[in-house]
């Protein structure tokens, strides 16, 4: 009885109850329409509707920019830059009218890459030993920390890359293979760093929720503690710990300030991390700084690049998103 | 029963095995320890390497030496307010590149607007005569004059009658003397290599020719004082301040959340109290989801096409002033707090739907019991009960909203700005575009101003976050 009560819809149940008696004066009440309430309810509809907008507001704005970037002319009537050379050549010189989108891709690619080469090991063993291993006043101190580290805004990591990360790789690498101050290892591997936390707060959601009898089951059948962290617990938490690494994966395509500080103000495909070369984000932020003529090829092409970005974290996130409902272990 | 030897190893094999297994589960024990500590460890450098370059010794020098503009071995303390604008009006020489110069006419006219007249209206400046702006010692006939009319002999004597000592000293110090910081360095480097630091600059003068840091002095500075907060942007390293930063950040995150309270907790309250399991709220909740997804700078790019451009008449405040005015630039405080709100949304109204859920369903029960309506449930019930867990989740989005970049350079921050920002419709700029601009200065001094300016947005940043995850911890340990 308790739990019917408790699932049946509020007001529902008054009128379910007072129906019977049509003629008392609680019918009356009931019926009094509520202009009051009905109007409340479509303003909060409204609050909610308005993330729908912002998602229309985000396609058509990108989807329109960008279908006017492939479209306009110059005064030759010839097409400034088509879909074909954008998907197709490996040269972005918007000065020069070269615009192949895969320099921006690959800088994005590479960071990234070096970014999840450290924030997958460091993330997933801080999960692991928070989870498994960490007494609880351990935990108790690691975990607000790890959160400042996630609190740091993005342009103190990307002056860090530039000041103190880049200046001792070079020292180490030596000049001949980082020729300039910016380069796309180091502000990967500051990156990195900076989405432990993400990956580590996520995968350690992922692995308490494996439950204790799992553990206990395998501790009884002899197992040490690693063996049961690595074969049953790992295991079962993989759906979680994968979504964790994607939108790790798609944050550190969409992080902007780190790219745009340290990672170099060319564009250019090369797959030498110690290069300079500038990531969609960075050259966003460059182009876009400053007063930026509406309708020029510079103004449209950013939101070509921008429609890139978006659709390549979009797919990640749907991805995540998939992973984590279709794979996911209900205990 | 039987045992099959081959499944079970004899004992010394067993405690050998036992052992290996053992010491590889430390190895990865260990593994997982150190990569916790590694990034604890990059946290601390991180802080450190601001530190460090927060505060240290510079070698400063004059670019002219207040002694030999005082003159006769006096010094400026020496001088009365005639003798001190003679010196402020007087030609002298840069000491650093030997250069005969002197204050310009319109330099001088400012000094006076700014120690003697005041603020005023500037289109009164140009057609009012003095006599009606100012009321002090000068000749009728300079009180005739208009403010752009003053000659280099009309500001010397009205400095010298009207200005006061300590005033004109100051103008003098900063506009001709000019202490300027010629070279920095780091804190550790400052205390642990203070003796090399010193023969640097004493083999700059003996270098020839001496190089610039000949006869500086070398000084301990701390590069945030208090003028950093006050002063507002600078050419110069040592005299760059936050000032428009923070009024700028105040400005917009503060009708961010005007904007994205209401709404996000609307929206939350919708999701979690009305809506039925329906395909439209289906859509709204997986929408919302994927919205914190989607990289700052996108929503950079929507408020630069909607909010600074389609909507520009709104955003920059000219539908105020009516149709025929001059149309005004679009890339102002509103549109960027527009922006930001539509930002932070998604993380707003997650936590608050949280909370919200939290909340036990017999409150709700009991007051529909008691009559009450559902927008009196929610109102008086629901939202109450839920209230320290969405302010948790809103100072969490506050302390991202005043850390966040990106999307406002793209929705067009100003570059340099010339007066403080002053309402919804002005030109912006916040404390973390002012850093990224002075990180991409190509003079290495901003490295410093830079680093003083991180000190501050990071203890706004930490000290809400801090504020926040105490108020969640008591909470869940109250539950």
């Amino acid at each position: 009885m308790e739990s019917q009560l408790s699932v049946e819809p509020k007001s529902q149940l008054l009128s379910s109850a007072l129906s019977r008696k049509k003629t008392d004066d609680a019918t009356a009440l009931l019926k009094r329409p509520r202009i009051g309430e009905e109007i409340i309810r479509y303003i909060f509809l409204f609050c909610g509707a308005i993330s729908i907008f912002t998602t229309i507001g985000i396609v058509i704005v990108l989807g329109q920019e960008s279908l006017r970037f492939f479209t306009v002319r110059d005064e030759s009537g010839a097409l400034v830059a088509t879909l074909g050379e954008f998907l197709t050549t490996t040269s972005w010189q918007p000065y020069r009218g070269a615009f192949g989108i895969w320099p921006l891709v690959g800088a994005t690619l590479m960071t990234s890459f070096i970014a999840m080469l450290v924030a997958i090991p460091v993330g997933l063993s801080a999960a692991i030993y928070l989870s498994e291993y960490a007494p609880q006043r351990i935990r108790a101190t690691v975990k607000p920390i790890l959160e400042i580290l996630a609190s740091v805004p993005t342009v103190v990591f990307g002056f860090f890359a530039l000041t103190f990360a880049a200046p001792l790789i070079r020292n180490i690498v030596g000049t001949d293979i980082m020729p300039l101050s910016q380069a796309m290892f180091p502000a990967g591997l500051v990156m990195g760093f900076m989405i432990v936390p993400l990956i580590s707060s996520v995968s350690e959601d992922a692995l308490s929720a494996v439950p204790r009898a799992l553990r206990e089951a395998s501790f009884g059948l002899g197992a040490t503690r690693i063996e049961t962290t690595l074969k049953v617990v790992l295991p079962a938490a993989i759906s979680g710990i994968v979504a964790a690494f994607i939108l790790g994966i798609s944050r550190a395509v969409g992080e902007t300030m780190i790219m745009a500080i340290a990672s170099g103000a060319v564009t250019k495909l090369t797959l030498n991390p110690f290069e300079a070369a500038e990531t969609m984000t960075g050259h966003i932020v460059r182009i876009s700084g400053g007063e930026l003529p509406r309708g020029g090829v510079d103004y449209n092409s950013l939101f070509a690049i921008g429609l890139t970005l978006f659709l390549l974290t979009l797919v990640l996130n749907l991805i995540a998103r998939a992973i984590i409902a279709r794979f996911r272990e209900a205990y | 029963m039987a045992v099959n030897k081959h499944y079970m190893p004899d004992d010394a094999a067993f405690d050998k095995n036992m052992a290996a297994r053992h010491t590889r589960g430390r190895a990865w024990q260990t593994f997982f320890m150190a990569s916790t500590l590694l990034s604890l460890v990059v946290l601390i450098i991180l802080l450190l390497s601001i530190i460090d370059q927060a505060f240290g010794l510079v070698a400063v020098k004059y670019d002219v030496e207040p002694e030999v503009l005082a003159g006769e071995g006096r010094t400026l303390n020496d001088l009365n307010s005639a003798e001190l604008a003679a010196v402020l009006a007087a030609p002298y020489t840069e000491l650093a590149n030997n250069r005969e110069t002197s204050l310009s006419d319109g330099v001088l006219r400012s000094i006076v607007l700014n120690g003697l007249i005041g603020t005023v209206d500037p289109a009164r400046l140009g057609t009012d005569p003095l006599n009606e702006l100012y009321d002090g010692t000068y000749t009728e006939e300079v009180g005739a004059k208009t403010y752009g009319e003053l000659s280099r002999e009309d500001v010397v004597t009205l400095l010298a009658e009207n200005g006061g000592e300590t005033e004109l000293r100051l103008e003098i110090l900063t506009r001709i003397a000019n202490r300027r910081v010629l070279k920095g360095w780091g804190l550790f480097d400052s205390l642990l290599n203070r003796s090399r630091i010193q023969a640097t600059i004493a083999a700059a003068a003996e270098a020839d020719p001496p190089t610039e840091l000949a006869g500086a002095d070398l000084e301990f500075r701390s590069w945030i004082t208090s003028s950093f907060f006050t002063e507002s942007m600078s050419r110069q390293p040592e005299l760059a301040g936050i000032r428009s930063g923070v009024i700028g950040t105040l400005w917009v995150v503060g009708i961010t959340m005007l904007i994205a309270v209401p709404i996000g907790v609307g929206a939350a309250t919708y999701l979690e109290e009305y809506a039925e399991d329906n395909l439209f709220n289906r859509l709204i909740e997986i929408n919302i989801r994927n919205l914190a997804g989607v990289p700052s700078i996108i929503y950079g790019l929507l408020g630069l096409a909607i909010f600074a451009n389609a909507f520009r008449s709104f955003t920059s405040g000219d539908f105020l002033e009516g149709a025929g005015g001059q149309p005004s630039s679009g890339n102002t405080i509103l549109t960027a707090s527009l922006t930001m709100a539509l930002l932070i949304l998604p993380y707003i109204i997650a936590t608050a739907q949280e909370a919200i859920r939290a909340v036990p369903y017999a409150y709700r029960e009991a007051s529909y019991g008691l009559g009450a309506t559902q927008w009196q449930t929610v109102s008086k019930q629901v939202l109450p009960s839920a209230l320290p867990g969405i302010i948790t989740g809103i100072i969490l989005s506050l302390s991202r909203a005043i850390g966040e970049t990106a999307p406002l350079v793209v929705v067009g921050a100003a570059v340099f700005l010339s007066q403080d920002p002053s309402g919804p419709f002005s030109q912006f700029t916040v404390l973390p575009i002012q850093i990224y601009n002075w990180i991409k200065e190509s003079d290495p001094n901003f490295r410093f101003t830079a680093s003083a300016g991180i000190i501050v947005l990071m203890a706004m940043a930490l000290t809400l976050n801090s504020f926040a995850i105490i108020l969640r911890n008591r909470l869940t340990r109250r539950v």
